[in-house]
């Protein structure tokens, strides 16, 4: 990986001079300040991969780096006080909201900005004794401000991994309490259904693991691109637009791919059950059909009562108000 | 929905949702990669390692869903942001204002303050009318034996609509309200005025002649009504109501013989001036009923009737006893009583002229006709 880099050394510099000159305010920066980063992002995204990539792919990777964002980063790493407050100044707001995004308590929001900051000035030092500073993860590729969400995000995640999850399974309890007892009150075994037979119980446990099993399998045959996307879609609940954003089409096209993937499914799900579980078309066609239909029936009940409360809620505060 | 969409299948796979298995393969990616992969900012040999790696691990594509809806967000909010404050402000309809809770409250005694001052105006307006109401006026029934005396020379009112009505016919007079007044007939407005109905057949052409003129004129003249002539004198009756000449007030007839008869309504209001009953066939009685008022002094009034004076660049005309504004025309008079707090928050120069003018004025200010006593 050195190697190539050596070998493709006048083409780098020559692009870190293009870089510099790009950039609004290059903050003193020489290109020797620069090249250090530009080495490690061309090593972890390009040569990893590829060591014979051309002088012109090089070109092209380190044109699509973020100058103004690099120069920034690099000044503060270097100690530069304005590139500090000029950090501070225009990102302080995007950290703040995504730690009050990513913060399970609003009170613990500003603990978690400060210590994104905290980690952003290095708390660490290094063996030359100069701070370990999270700036020195930065490659440019990306913007700044989604560079300094995923940071946040991703120390939210390790402060509060464990509280959030703690706090996720007493929700689902309390969720599942409630609409067991909603049930029982009501008599509704549409909502969710009970069986007093245990032959039936047995059965219908049996058919939903083949199914699972089934669908589990399906979905890994997918492609890579498509089962991130069916993950995303139905497990993340993103957004066909974001998602289309991310893979770089229209959200359209996303749509499109879904409609597909679903067709695959439905394809490899019914033909995984015929063969490796000896159910007959019709079986499957009537197991799938009816479990749709009950799904479809309890979410249908389930978002008419949220819809429902939604609209009394809004006119007992229009009415007050 | 799209054409092909997989309901069955969609539900199927919502519900998977919570049985997902939970994998992490190989080596998980770090911010700065997650971050550039959210934003397609990735080179493609890169881009597919990374998401071969992200469709298999949970907790990446996680970290990585979490980071691409914080940056939806913020787009969202810079959008927003981006938007002028003016035209962010959502405007809330005036009348929705006013049904929130604290407006509420002042809006429900500001409406209780004012229906309140209404109902006292109204009480007001009542009581003042009632003092205004405090008009004599007699009503001249229709009497057959008095027809000829009546048609021979009874003052008609300047109104246009009386006037007509005493052209149209003679016998419209058995019809005509008369008032007592003081028995000033104003000269100056006479020759308008002469809605004689003591018109005969062949001198109708000229009556007509005469009465043309005002049928349009909208001056309240109260006039006296002398006495009715006899049927010996109706020729002279009716040559002194033609050549009656302005200022000049009118003389009883000769032979004096006044056989009308009135019912005056309020005996303490009507007057009489040298023992004569004046009559006036004015419009309605309604109108009377503002036009007329007791005079505060019936020898001052006779002594300045059909006198015309310039007050504050008005002209008036002094007819039985009050002064008439001459640019007054049909408008409604609206009266008040001198000394009275409504009458102290008039215009002070309509105050100013009212009080150079003693007795009852009415005058036109500002389009609006005021009677002021």
């Amino acid at each position: 990986m050195t190697a190539a880099i050596e070998k493709h050394n006048p083409t780098i510099e020559e692009s870190i001079a293009r870089l510099i000159s790009r950039a609004e305010n290059p903050r003193g920066l020489a290109a020797i300040d620069v090249r250090p980063r530009i080495d490690k992002a061309l090593a972890k995204y390009l040569f990893r991969d590829n060591e014979n990539a051309s002088a012109a792919e090089i070109k092209a990777f380190i044109e699509e780096l973020r100058a103004d964002d690099l120069c920034l980063v690099l000044a503060c790493e270097k100690g530069d006080e304005s590139a500090w407050s000029d950090l501070v100044r225009t990102h302080d707001k995007t950290v703040k909201a995504a730690a009050w995004k990513c913060a399970p308590k609003a009170e613990d929001a500003d603990d978690l900005a400060s210590s994104i900051w905290a980690e952003l000035y290095g708390l660490k030092h290094d063996a030359d004794g100069k701070l370990k500073s999270k700036l020195s993860y930065y490659s440019g590729r990306g913007s700044l401000g989604g560079w300094l969400r995923a940071i946040v995000s991703q120390l939210a995640v390790d402060q509060y991994r464990l509280q959030a999850r703690l706090v996720q399974v007493e929700e689902s309890r309390d969720f599942e309490n409630l609409a067991n007892e909603s049930s029982e009150k009501a008599e509704n075994s549409a909502v969710i259904a009970h069986h007093d037979n245990a032959e039936e119980i047995f059965e219908e446990k049996q058919l939903a693991r083949d199914v699972s099993k089934a669908l589990n399998q399906a979905i890994a045959e997918l492609s890579a691109d498509d089962r991130l996307l069916l993950k995303m879609y139905y497990y993340d609940e993103l957004k066909l637009k974001e998602i289309g954003q991310m893979f770089g089409y229209h959200e359209a096209t996303a749509s499109r791919k879904i409609v597909r993937i679903q067709t695959d499914i439905r394809k490899a799900v019914e033909k995984i059950l015929q063969n490796g579980h000896n159910w007959s078309e019709d079986e499957v066609k009537r197991y799938l059909s009816e479990t749709a239909s009950k799904l479809g029936i309890n979410l249908e009940k389930l978002v008419a009562i949220l819809i429902i409360s939604a609209v009394v809620q809004e006119v007992l505060r229009s009415s007050v108000l | 929905m799209e054409i092909g969409f997989d309901k069955e299948i969609d539900a199927i796979l919502r519900k998977a949702r919570g049985a997902e298995v939970v994998t992490s393969p190989g080596t998980h990616l770090d911010a700065d990669e997650i971050s550039a992969f959210a934003e397609n900012a990735l080179p493609d040999a890169v881009r597919q390692n990374y998401t071969a790696h992200l469709a298999d691990c949970t907790r990446c594509r996680k970290f990585l869903s979490n980071v691409i809806l914080l940056n939806s967000e913020a787009e969202i909010e810079t959008a927003s942001s981006a938007v002028p404050a003016e035209i962010k402000e959502v405007k809330t309809p005036w009348y929705r204002k006013l049904f929130v809770f604290p407006q509420l409250a002042y809006t429900m005694g500001a409406l209780v303050l004012l229906f309140s001052g209404f109902f006292g105006y109204l009480i007001l307006q009542n009581l003042s009318g009632s003092k205004n109401s405090d008009v004599s006026y007699s009503i001249e029934k229709p009497n057959q034996a008095d027809k000829s005396a009546a048609a021979a020379n009874t003052s008609a009112p300047v109104f246009s609509n009386s006037n007509t009505m005493s052209n149209s016919t003679t016998t419209t007079t058995n019809s005509t309200v008369t008032t007592t007044s003081a028995n000033t007939n104003s000269a100056s407005t006479a020759p308008a005025n002469t809605a004689n109905t003591a018109v005969l057949t062949e001198k109708k052409s000229e009556t007509a002649e005469l009465n043309t003129p005002i049928v349009n004129q909208p001056m309240p003249a109260p006039q006296s009504t002398p006495p009715p002539p006899t049927d010996d004198n109706k020729g002279d009756a009716d040559k002194d109501f033609r050549v009656q000449p302005k200022n000049e007030v009118n003389k009883p007839n000769a032979a004096g013989a006044v056989r009308e008869e009135t019912k005056p309504r309020d005996k303490e209001n009507a007057y009489t001036v040298d023992g004569q009953e004046s009559t006036d066939s004015s419009l309605s009685r309604q109108k009377m009923k503002t036009e007329r008022s007791a005079p505060e002094s019936p020898k001052k009034q006779v002594s300045e009737a059909g006198a015309t004076r310039k007050v504050g660049g008005k002209t008036f005309n002094n007819v039985g006893g009050i002064w008439f504004d001459s640019a007054l025309g049909k408008q409604k008079q609206k009266t008040f009583n001198r000394g009275t707090k409504d009458y102290l928050r008039l215009d002070a120069g309509l105050r100013s002229i009212a009080d150079q003018l003693s007795g009852t004025v009415v005058i036109l200010w500002n389009g609006k006709a005021y009677r002021i006593q």
